[in-house]
């Protein structure tokens, strides 16, 4: 195991990770941004050294500030947290070249998974559905017909080159595809000098669901379970719970049995989750792997009692998984509401200053991932994550019970935060009955998806 | 918490004037003397009273290194006050004493919430990065030095990134031993400048941005920022740390002044 772990994170993942350490008797250095140096975790770290100024490009951002405050500090490893450099491959062989560990895949391992388009494919090798599409380029009106055809409508035209919904058009019957393609044909060439389009099934009313598998150096992995993370707003994970409510027990267990075996097949190791968009026929297709440790994580944390981030150290310090697929047990359900600074009545806009008051709502089944405290200060330079609220129930009816108390006894002074928008959310029909799909809020709008239904 | 300090207690237009005539005493004429005392004494406090105020000056706990190793920014003055439980932790931990480690740890000054933060003519080169401190061999104590000069280095993996004077002035003491480790930001060397800065009477030091709000719960002397270039090794706040033995025992015997007000 490690002496000393540099934790080149911040907010509440800095402190989950060093709460990891501490139970694990493992040194924790925190590295920090001169916005930073009042943090809760520099605070409560065993030492804490300032790596550069606000700007994460100079501190949190930067290879070498991070390998150098490593090597000072005495540590023999590197947790990247989430975010930042978390699945920089150049950055793991960085670290590992210094004679550090990077806890998390190898740089091999991410460059394997650095692009989408090559993850797909090599999952799809190994089992797993992606998105069903057209073969290549399409040639021809004649071909993309065709394609449509075989793919089966609706079907989403997307250009090759660049993104950003430009040369993007959804076609429901074959009259539309014929018209749409002289537009997306010329919008791409407008757009990325390159006219050349595919198409893909469109997904009605999907729900996005993951998957957390744990692999060992060895080539032993378990499934944990899935996440439904289907409360969205502008492709932003608001809400997150587990078991997910779109598929029945018979379809979550091929999900994850099929996921764990694709990426162990893959060579995949250490902790990740693969994320799946799953249609209104409960068929699943892959999208894309997170080669690092998830915001959501301790959904899972909660229905498991497993600690990823211990696991993740573990893996990574070379320790076998030591427990199977058979040890694992998913109980209850469990709720994760990510409490931001954004103020819902202004078009969620990021809020930075003062926290005046904070007080953590508790009780039964009730856990705070946080890094406020009175006194804090915001600081407006990086994301607004103030912490996650994750709440247990035997079922999913008492851990909404559960979320709604506690999200009454949270108490953020000073600064405006998302949790009305959380409370609202927990009384809409849609959300209670579990049929929130990904677009669901956007399509609506926040205020009239929260306006009590007459 | 700082904002716990200011507690608005009325203070006759009397009171102030003592305290702004005994804080100038103190600090134009004590301070400067007691820096040099402490320095050459080898002793590792000295506290001197002036009618309600009080100065004590403390040598750092390895007792080598004249520093406030870690550059306070303008609010945090009462930092050790803020978060004792920090501070202890840093302060214990076994690496801190390389890669900076208590604030205000040479000297603490009674001083109220409106004390006027004066400087000594001093400047300290901060650490560009996080490395090992690699001085200048051609350079020492009394060389002539101009600002941007490069006067020492920070070896990061291996590449050396420069630690440059902020302003004119003579190199004065430097706060790192050759090869240990620095973090980003840590006051480096101490330049003595060339001409004495004219004592703001309002308690703003030069280059340091004017508070916007009165009264922080402490001002410092000179604070540094990490960018900004006045500095002293030294730095006020409230003594009342109940939670640091080295301060208790003086402060039991001490008639400390009221709390004072903010709102001058």
């Amino acid at each position: 195991m490690f002496d000393r772990v540099l934790i080149a994170n911040r907010g509440e993942i800095a402190v989950r990770i060093l709460r990891a350490c501490r139970t694990m008797g493992v040194g924790a250095v925190v590295a920090y941004s001169e916005a930073d140096r009042d943090s809760l975790a520099a605070q409560l770290a065993d030492e804490a050294i300032c790596i550069g100024p606000a700007d994460a490009k100079r501190s949190y951002l930067s290879p070498s500030a991070i390998i150098s405050a490593a090597i000072v500090t005495g540590c023999d490893a590197i947790h990247p947290g989430y975010g930042f450099l978390s699945e920089d491959g150049g950055f793991a062989e960085a670290v590992a070249a210094h004679g550090l560990t990077f806890i998390g895949p190898s740089a091999e391992v991410l460059e394997r998974f650095a692009s989408k388009e090559a993850s797909r494919s090599l999952m799809a090798r190994h089992g797993l559905p992606t998105i069903p599409g057209s073969e290549g380029m399409l040639r021809d009106d004649e071909h993309a017909l065709s394609e449509a055809a075989r793919v089966g409508y609706p079907v989403l035209i997307k250009p090759s080159a660049g993104g950003g919904g430009k040369g993007m058009r959804m076609v429901r019957t074959p009259r539309e595809l014929e018209a749409s393609l002289r537009v997306c044909r010329s919008e791409a060439r407008a757009a990325f000098g390159d006219d050349s389009l595919y198409l893909e099934k469109w997904l009605e009313d999907n729900r996005h669901v993951e998957v957390q598998v744990v692999v060992d150096r060895y080539g032993r992995g378990v499934h944990l379970g899935e996440r439904d993370c289907s409360v969205q707003r502008r492709h932003q994970k608001i809400v997150e719970e587990a078991p997910t409510p779109a598929l029945p027990p018979a379809s979550r267990a091929e999900l994850c049995e099929r996921a764990i075996a694709a990426v162990v097949a893959a060579g995949y190791e250490n902790i990740g989750t693969l994320e799946f968009l799953v249609d209104r026929d409960e068929r699943f297709y892959f999208i894309e792997i997170n080669c690092r440790i998830q915001v959501e994580h301790p959904v899972t944390e909660m229905l498991t009692g497993i600690d990823l981030v211990a696991t993740q150290i573990r893996i990574a310090a070379g320790e076998p998984l030591g427990f199977g697929q058979e040890d694992v047990e998913v109980r209850g359900h469990a709720f994760e509401f990510r409490i931001n600074a954004e103020d819902p009545a202004h078009e969620f806009r990021p809020q930075a200053g003062l926290v005046e008051r904070f007080y953590a709502p508790g009780g039964p089944g009730v856990r705070l991932d946080s890094h406020l405290y009175a006194g804090y200060e915001v600081p407006s330079y990086y994301d607004s994550l103030l912490g996650k609220l994750i709440v247990w129930g035997a079922d999913r009816p008492a851990a909404i019970a559960r979320s709604k108390a506690a999200l009454d006894e949270l108490v953020v002074d000073g600064i405006v935060t998302n949790r009305s928008f959380h409370r609202a959310l927990l009384e809409n029909a849609a959300f209670v009955e579990g049929r929130v799909t990904t677009n669901l809020i956007d399509r609506v709008g926040t205020a009239a998806f929260l306006a009590p239904r007459s | 918490m700082a904002t716990d300090r200011r507690s608005p207690a009325p203070r006759r237009a009397q009171d102030r004037l003592d305290d702004h005539a005994a804080i100038d005493h103190l600090a134009d004429d004590l301070l400067p003397a007691l820096v040099a005392k402490l320095g050459a004494s080898g002793l590792g406090e000295i506290e001197i009273r002036e009618g309600t105020w009080r100065v004590r000056l403390r040598m750092p706990a390895d007792g080598n290194a004249v520093a406030a190793r870690r550059p306070a920014s303008g609010r945090t003055g009462s930092r050790a006050a803020d978060a004792p439980h920090a501070e202890r932790a840093r302060a214990d931990s076994p690496g801190a004493a390389g890669t900076g480690a208590v604030p205000g740890s040479l000297s603490t000054v009674t001083a109220p919430a409106s004390a006027p933060a004066v400087g000594p003519s001093r400047l300290v080169a901060t650490s560009p990065a996080v490395g090992y401190f690699r001085p200048r061999g051609d350079l020492s104590a009394g060389t002539k030095v101009r600002a941007g000069d490069r006067i020492a280095s920070v070896d990061v993996l291996g590449i050396g990134q420069d630690v440059v004077a902020p302003g004119d002035g003579l190199i004065g003491a430097t706060l790192v031993e050759p090869g240990e480790p620095v973090e980003y930001g840590q006051a480096i060397i101490v330049l003595e400048q060339l001409t004495e800065p004219r004592l703001q009477p309002l308690g703003v030091a030069p280059g340091e941005p004017v508070p916007p709000e009165p009264a922080p719960a402490a001002a410092s002397i000179a604070a540094v920022g990490p960018d900004t270039v006045a500095s002293s090794p030294i730095e006020a706040s409230p003594v009342a740390d109940a939670n640091d033995p080295a301060t208790d025992a003086a402060a039991a015997t001490d008639a400390a002044p009221a709390q004072p007000t903010g709102a001058d």
